[in-house]
């Protein structure tokens, strides 16, 4: 049995009689200690799918479908089950760490605040815990560092004391969304090998969403494409990168920068824009910008196929298997 | 504390302030007179002088000015601080509540605030002082349940903006219960807005206390407070206007020294951390 196995998972936004689908249909498995790599651009659902797997999607927003974690329903879940997974079994990493730790709390006491809550530890307990905790995310003279808030410390800092509250509980899941986009080049490079050791010395399967092909490349296992909501391609991340099979992966790879390119021809951009919620028409939802659409990309929607872990949405011809 | 040596007024404040308090608590121990003691042997019409006996004179009953000042002064602060706690108290966790849970929960309340406000006050405690009584707790009671209102939309306005702060969505994801976020996670963030807030509410208190006291409605003989000596002095004013002129001081000079207080954290606390007040 699989960590996490997403079926059919759905956030719609009902609006009196309209509904706006905002993830459509979304299916993938996670094992025990693997990582899987959600990447899509801004407002194509990453966020507020991970969020709806632990019952806190945006209020306005209804979740169907099935996520069993370790067996256990998390769609529909009752509020006091959801808050003993929550933290406990999986651990959430924010993007923007200025603003996810409590300005007027110690970092000691909000990563003590964990095991308080989920292992009944006392204080003392939960302070050394803490420490080996702030030890294990390479933060050095953990003791002094307990006692300081987060004004104190650097952005990196502060991402490795969400990491730490995080992994506070020894979850088996990590959700990491965006953790290194509000920050430097160089401290996100440290993230991301840190994010990669704590994998394994924790025995970690990690969800990891961004937008950021490099950090996917380094980190993940296996990559799934996201595109207004729905599933373009999956597969193990070598391959995605290396070959990808979905125009708009193409697309998507054709415009990241490159250090070896010439300067002085304009990046590439995908045309167009994305389709607003509730626009999307009966067919391929990339079909509008795509470049190899065919008449029946507009009217007929693709199904995933594909063999075993690789899959894509897309009615083009396999090139090569 | 680092804010008190740039900025002059409010150091001074807080000074003049200190010494005050440390009269009005210490000082009636080291009178030689009691507050209700009745100098029997003086003459009760001399204006007051410092070589005399009563240095602020007497009142009519000839009981000494000067210990009675610092003794109702004992009373109008006790009844302040009590009634500002009572207000800050339920204020907090009513606005915090409202804020945090929102949509029609909030909605509900914050009519309900509405509702109160509508009432005419004055009345209100009127009304409470004579069902159930003068007694000295009901009047703590009763002006801080009347003053929380302001303190609730207060804090429900600044619970709206930390509740879709990210450390809030954070604590969720961690799996805390509602009210554990709103009891750690945010009332520890109201703080500033809560103190700058109640050390304005605690020179209203007093005065809505000395009011009372005026009209006969708060504290009673022999135990005084600076409104019912405001009121006492004001009967002599004409014979003795020194009875009406030394509680009137000690009053206002205390509103005026809290209100200076309250609005220089209220500066200090409204602005960036990082600009200096001056």
């Amino acid at each position: 049995m699989s960590l996490l196995d997403v079926r059919g998972l759905c956030l719609t936004l009902d609006r009196g009689h309209a509904s706006h689908t905002i993830v459509d249909d979304l299916s993938f498995t996670l094992d025990r200690g693997e990582s899987l790599a959600v990447v899509g651009e801004s407002g194509s659902g990453k966020t507020q799918a991970a969020l709806a797997l632990l019952g806190l999607q945006a209020p306005a927003l209804r979740a169907r479908g099935s996520a069993r974690f370790e067996g256990f329903e998390l769609i529909g879940a009752a509020a006091a089950a959801l808050r003993r997974v929550r933290g406990a079994r999986i651990g959430f990493v924010f993007q923007d760490p200025a603003t996810s730790l409590n300005p007027y709390l110690t970092v000691g006491a909000q990563i003590a605040e964990m095991l308080e809550l989920h292992q009944g530890a006392t204080r003392p307990a939960a302070l050394a815990e803490a420490r080996r905790l702030l030890d294990a995310v390479r933060i050095a003279d953990a003791p002094r560092r307990l006692a300081q808030y987060p004004h104190e410390m650097s952005g990196g800092m502060r991402q490795r004391v969400m990491i730490a509250i995080a992994l506070a509980c020894r979850p088996q899941l990590l959700i990491a969304d965006e953790p290194t986009t509000a920050l430097d080049v160089t401290v996100q490079q440290q993230l991301i090998t840190l994010l990669g050791d704590l994998r394994r010395e924790f025995a970690l399967a990690l969800l990891l969403i961004t937008h950021d092909l490099g950090v996917v490349a380094e980190l993940c296992e296996r990559t799934l494409v996201l595109y207004a909501g729905r599933m373009m391609e999956t597969g193990a991340t070598a391959h995605v990168l290396a070959r990808p099979a979905h125009p708009y992966t193409q697309a998507l790879l054709r415009a990241r920068p490159r250090l070896d390119g010439d300067t002085r021809v304009p990046l590439y951009a995908i045309p167009g824009a994305p389709p607003r919620a509730g626009q999307a028409g009966g067919g391929c939802v990339f079909a509008p910008r795509c470049t190899q659409a065919m008449e029946v990309c507009v009217q007929l929607r693709p199904a995933a196929q594909g063999i075993g872990d690789a899959r894509r949405a897309c009615h083009l011809q396999a090139t090569t298997p | 504390m680092n804010f008190l040596r740039h900025d002059r007024a409010l150091s001074i404040a807080v000074v003049l302030l200190a010494v005050l308090l440390v009269f009005v608590v210490v000082g009636p121990w080291f009178s030689p007179y009691a507050c209700d003691e009745i100098d029997f042997a003086g003459d009760w019409s001399a204006p007051p002088t410092l070589a005399g006996a009563h240095w602020f004179g007497t009142d009519s009953l000839g009981r000494d000015l000067f210990v009675r000042g610092l003794c109702g002064g004992r009373l109008s602060l006790l009844v302040g601080l009590a009634s500002t706690l009572v207000s800050l108290l339920i204020g907090v966790l009513y606005g915090a509540v409202a804020g945090y849970v929102g949509g029609r929960l909030d909605t509900l309340m914050m009519r309900g605030v509405d509702v109160l406000y509508a009432l005419p006050f004055m009345f209100f405690v009127i009304v409470l002082m004579v069902l159930f009584g003068r007694h000295l707790l009901l009047m703590f009671v009763a002006i801080g349940a009347v003053n929380w209102l302001d303190m609730a939309r207060v804090v429900r306005g600044q619970t709206l903006a930390l509740r879709r702060r990210d450390f809030v969505a954070a604590a969720q994801l961690s799996g805390l219960r509602d009210r554990d976020i709103i009891l750690r996670h945010i009332v520890p963030n109201l703080a500033s807005t809560v103190v700058v807030y109640a050390a304005l509410t605690l020179p209203q208190v007093i005065l809505i206390e000395s009011f009372l006291s005026f009209l006969g409605l708060g504290v009673q003989e022999p135990a005084t407070s600076w409104g019912a000596l405001v009121n006492d002095g004001a009967r002599e004013m004409e014979t003795a206007p020194w009875s009406l002129l030394f509680p009137a001081t000690l009053l206002t000079a205390t509103l005026l020294l809290l209100n200076v207080i309250g609005e220089r954290l209220r500066l200090r606390f409204a602005r960036p951390a990082t600009s200096e007040v001056r």
